[in-house]
């Protein structure tokens, strides 16, 4: 039981990170379109979710300011407070103190009295709101924390004209999951009052049978309330399935008390005075109804159900809300199921030894040269490898939701520094690995705020430059061979570059005599400690944060170049593999040993032309009209080349550079496991990991983008 | 004023304390019905009771709803407020307080309306 309380909140607490990130959303599509009525409505809806769940979780400090900013939300949704400036700042400020009340709900700990007192200082400007439009119809329900709730104004309006009918029975095992049917019935006085209550002991059975785990409770209860019929159903959203909840509008039509009455198992006599006794019937009406219903023939009566709208059960927009709502949820539950990040892991190490000893197997079979082995072993890598990519994918998500968080730390920095800055979003649809979104978050922090604090001039710089006033950041993602790029844009003054050279020249970074290209000298700005921000603000400027930022990027396999034009604007791209564990390679020879090149860089091969000789260690080949560097591997490596008559060159591109690789022999396309080289091998350049072959051998996999560079060096060192 | 029960024997008496929830359920239950059906009527003392939930509650209400189909009486002499806050929300008080056999005396505090 205490598992399922345990796993109860676990949910609740993923869930409300989602909620938590919709109202931030929602606050800032409100911010520019204030009238939004879906919006507003949404982020009701999200209020109102967490503040349900935290109270059946009792987690009471959140419940009770949750409730509070609800109160606030339902107001602006009933259109009586306008959306303004100052409303969308205090909504924010509510979200992000909810925010922190999840997260101590998620670490068990206790609430704080700093944090309550926090509650309290934003619930007294909330107040503010709430009283000062609605004191003309003040609460009079007795909710036990009063103090905090001007905000909901029920009864009156209603009074003396009808209460909603409540009917309850709870099913067997709802204690046994660890509810308690009391913490529903004593949610209720939150949201109106309770005009009676009758507990409902008939289901009792006697002292042998009774299972004293089982719930045999129901409940007959008359309650005013301005909410609506499912705010009301929400109280009972958690065990709206194992119970038969019947939720009756005031001044519903008698039949429908009577169609109540019917469908509930206890005595028709009993269950009619109750119903009496709460004012929801008159003696008169329901023996005058109890005698037209009998008078009626059996099958007219059968179809009751059918007219329940009719009879103003049921208001139809109630009726469709509900409806909509449960086919959204029951289309989700299908479409998604959550799964513990852990086994997936699991799974990804599992098929990644699969995928080696499956390769085992099929160098096997090729040397037994058995016809019908083969075949199958074809068929068993093709699953083998469609396995690869299914479980590979089940690990990808959008990067669009880490995307999305930085609209509101744009806003945030524009207040603070006083610039006004859009950011715009292209290919959040993009996929890459969990755990890659997940160590990328940092790095984009760092690189939108610079590109906020530094990238972007102040207003009056940029109207004098001829320039919108309001900056723009630009995120961008996509695919591109093998990898993704992320690019962090902005349309600021652009990186200073004598700035920059004679900073590093004064911090010993270079020496003064050399030539640097843009590219070379602007990758400074990576180095630790370089900061040319001539004010250290809040934000950034302290010469932290572009290293850590490099260091995270390497640490992904991944690359950083910067791009910027001084006036124009900074792009700073990031290249990161799409996943940490599984690539399609492609094998090589060199010398003796066999190496892996990622599949996605390779572009061809083609034959290294005679006219070449052998024991040049690197030049030019013509490649259909283009210039083409090249590097013997075997030299490159320190192997001797033990190639037959005919060299290769496999033609490699990366980042828009094609370069070629001479090697001795081409095996072709193999899965590989990444398996990472101890620290030990961490500095050697050109090699990024290594896999283990069918045969048991290892192969060395090749860093495509450093092979790269080194050839760039050579080949132009040699020119010079 | 004293309701005309005739005692065969003195009441048995069931003192619960602490915890009175779904853990202990089971154990409760039985220790009731045992104490109702050992004599011709049952006190229940249940002001040490710190925690209770729903089927603690359910469970009182068993031993009335047993004590009234032997035609024996339970009562509830004493109670904490804990019970009586899940009493009063579950608006059991006049359920329990029916028959009590020694209303205006011992829990005569106990035994008043709300």
């Amino acid at each position: 039981m205490e598992n399922e309380l345990q796993q109860a909140r676990e949910t609740f607490i993923t869930e409300s990170g989602e909620l938590l990130q919709d109202m931030e959303d929602a606050l800032l599509i409100l911010e520019n379109s204030p009238d939004d009525q879906d919006t507003i409505n949404s982020l009701f809806r999200s209020a109102h979710t967490i503040k349900g769940a935290s109270g059946i979780l009792g987690l009471d400090e959140l419940e009770r300011f949750t409730h509070v900013a609800e109160s606030l939300l339902s107001r602006v949704r009933d259109k009586e407070i306008s959306i303004t400036g100052e409303i969308i700042e205090l909504l924010l400020v509510c979200r992000d103190h909810i925010s922190g009340l999840v997260e101590l709900a998620a670490s068990d700990a206790a609430v704080p009295p700093e944090v309550v007192d926090g509650s309290d200082g934003i619930m007294k400007k909330l107040n503010r709101y709430l009283v000062g439009e609605g004191s003309g119809k003040k609460t009079q329900a007795p909710a036990p924390d009063e103090e905090c709730e001007p905000a909901y104004a029920p009864a009156g309006a209603l009074a003396g004209t009808g209460a909603w009918h409540i009917s309850l029975r709870f099913g067997p095992d709802v204690m046994r999951a660890g509810m308690d049917p009391a913490s529903f019935v004593g949610y209720l006085p939150k949201l109106g009052e309770i005009v009676s209550l009758t507990t409902i002991l008939e289901s009792i059975p006697n002292a042998e049978e009774m299972d004293p785990e089982s719930c045999y409770l129901g409940f007959e209860i008359d309650f005013k309330s301005e909410f609506d019929k499912k705010s009301i159903a929400d109280v009972f959203e958690f065990v709206r399935e194992d119970c038969q909840i019947t939720i009756l509008p005031p001044h519903s039509s008698i039949e429908s008390y009577l169609d109540l009455i019917e469908s509930l198992p206890e005595d028709v006599v009993l269950l009619g005075e109750i119903l009496i006794k709460g004012g929801a019937l008159t003696q008169a009406e329901l023996d005058n109804a109890l005698e037209i219903q009998k008078a009626q023939p059996a099958e007219a009566r059968g179809r009751i159900g059918e007219i329940m709208v009719g009879q103003r059960m049921v208001h139809p927009e109630v009726a469709d809300a509900a409806l909509a709502r449960q086919k959204t949820n029951k289309s989700k539950e299908a479409a998604t199921i959550r799964i513990d990040a852990a086994k997936l892991d699991t799974l990804v190490d599992l098929v990644g030894e699969l995928v080696i000893s499956s390769a085992a197997i099929g160098q096997h079979a090729q040397r037994i040269e058995d016809g019908s082995l083969l075949e199958s072993t074809s068929i068993m890598m093709r699953l083998v490898e469609e396995l690869r990519d299914n479980t590979m994918k089940a690990r990808m998500v959008p990067i669009g939701d880490t995307f999305s968080r930085f609209n509101r730390m744009v806003r945030d920095i524009g207040r603070e520094i006083g610039k006004e800055m859009d950011l715009l979003i292209n290919g959040g649809e993009t996929e890459l690995d969990k755990t890659v979104v997940e160590k990328i978050n940092d790095p984009l922090i760092h690189l939108v705020r610079n590109a906020a604090d530094h990238g972007l001039e102040d207003p009056a710089v940029r109207r004098a430059s001829g320039k919108p006033e309001r900056g723009k950041i630009t995120l961008n993602a996509m695919h591109d061979a093998g990898c993704i790029v992320i690019e962090v844009c902005d349309d600021g003054k652009g990186l200073d570059r004598d700035r920059i050279l004679e900073k590093a020249l004064t911090q010993g970074l270079i020496t003064a005599g050399h030539t640097l290209s843009d590219s070379e000298i602007f990758s400074l700005i990576f180095e630790p400690g370089f900061s040319t921000a001539e004010q250290v603000t809040k934000l950034s400027g302290r010469g932290v944060g572009m290293d850590v930022v490099k260091k995270n990027i390497d640490a992904l396999r991944g690359t950083v170049e910067v791009e910027s034009r001084k006036g124009e604007g900074t792009t700073v791209r990031i290249r990161l593999p799409l996943t940490l564990a599984i690539i399609d390679g492609f094998m090589v020879g060199i010398g003796a040993d066999c190496y892996v090149l990622p599949l996605d860089m390779v572009v061809e091969c083609v034959e290294l032309p005679s006219t070449e000789k052998k024991d040049k260690e690197q030049g030019y080949v013509n490649l259909r009209g283009q210039v083409l560097p090249y590097i013997r591997m075997s030299g490159f490596l320190g192997r001797r080349g033990n190639s037959g008559r005919f060299e290769n060159i496999v033609i490699v591109q990366y980042a828009g550079q094609k370069v070629g690789l001479v090697v001795d022999e081409l095996f072709g396309e193999v899965q590989t496991v990444i398996k990472s080289l101890s620290k030990v091998y961490r500095n050697v350049k050109g090699i990024s990991g290594a896999t283990i072959l069918g045969n048991g051998k290892v192969a060395l996999i090749l860093d495509v983008h450093r092979l790269i560079q080194t050839v760039e060096n050579v080949v132009t060192a040699e020119a010079v | 004023m004293k309701k005309a029960v005739t005692k065969k024997k003195a009441p048995a008496m069931v003192v619960i304390e602490g915890e009175m929830n779904i853990y202990r359920a089971a154990e409760l239950k039985d220790a009731l019905i045992a104490g109702l059906e050992s004599a011709g009527s049952l006190e229940v003392d249940i002001s040490g009771v710190e925690e209770i939930d729903t089927s603690g509650l359910q469970i009182l209400v068993l031993a009335k709803l047993e004590a009234a189909r032997s035609e024996k009486i339970m009562s509830i002499i004493a109670k904490s407020r804990a019970v009586e806050t899940y009493i009063d929300l579950y608006n059991l008080r006049s359920f329990f307080d029916a028959d009590c056999p020694a209303r205006g005396n011992r829990t005569g505090e106990n035994c008043h309306g709300k």
